[in-house]
């Protein structure tokens, strides 16, 4: 009999029935080292009343202009050297370019400026109904 | 939230603000994220020498002074720019003027010299 058969033969030498006794709770707080790369995101109207509908570690957005965002952070970023994941669309038409950070602006610790563009970038801003905007560090 | 918050932006135009449920009040909100100036706060008056003048020339050219004029002295300090909370139903909803959008500073009453 081979050593790998024998360890099969013992794990089956017990009936699950007989098994009894709970596994030992986790509440989390011991773990360490957790850290997720996502730091900041939301979801947003651009379109009509601009509206935020879902977000995460974002305190506010502010309305710049038309297709001109600033995503300001809750809890601010640890520096400015983040990278931001920026796209929309609207439910009537296609084909739009995105700027991060917006022209002439930098991005700052608690916040960056976005544009969405109706065509390539550097034409005029375009308000989407769809603006996802997603924070990494 | 159905309030926002608004201020002027430096090259002219309206800034709005969209609170996400962050777990802060509007008014930290607005404490936090409506941006800063600098504001100059003048002191006094002096007369612009021919040293000074020849020390900088560019400078006093671009600033509009010429030797024997009076320029203001004073310091700059950085404040908050006013800014107004307002119901979502004053935000117009038609933005197809949207940059074209202006406020003046005398309605921007919240959180001034706060």
């Amino acid at each position: 009999m081979t050593k790998a058969r024998e360890v099969a033969d013992l794990a089956t030498a017990i009936p699950a029935s007989e098994i009894t006794g709970v596994l030992p709770a986790i509440d989390g707080s011991a773990l360490t080292g957790l850290d997720s790369p996502i730091k900041a995101w939301v979801n947003f109207n651009g379109t009509g009343v601009v509206a935020i509908r879902a977000s995460s570690n974002v305190s506010s957005i502010t309305d710049l202009g038309t297709g001109t965002y600033r995503i300001n952070f809750a809890t601010d970023m640890p520096d400015a050297d983040y990278a931001v994941n920026l796209s929309g669309n609207n439910t009537s038409s296609y084909g739009y370019s995105f700027s991060v950070p917006a022209n002439g602006a930098v991005p700052a610790v608690g916040s960056i400026d976005v544009v969405a563009a109706a065509g390539a970038a550097g034409t005029a801003g375009a308000d989407l109904n769809y603006v996802y905007v997603s924070i990494f560090r | 939230m159905t309030k926002r918050i608004i201020y002027q932006q430096e090259g002219g135009g309206v800034a709005i603000i969209i609170p996400a449920n962050c777990g802060l009040s509007i008014e930290e909100i607005a404490a936090k994220d409506v941006p800063f100036r600098e504001v100059f706060t003048q002191t006094g008056t002096k007369v612009l020498t021919d040293a000074q003048y020849q020390d900088d020339p560019e400078y006093w050219d671009d600033e509009g002074f010429s030797i024997g004029e009076s320029y203001p002295t004073g310091y700059f300090e950085s404040r908050q720019k006013p800014y107004k909370i307002v119901d979502v139903a004053d935000i117009p909803t038609d933005r197809q003027w949207r940059d074209a959008w202006a406020v003046s500073e005398a309605d921007l009453t919240d959180g001034v010299g706060e």
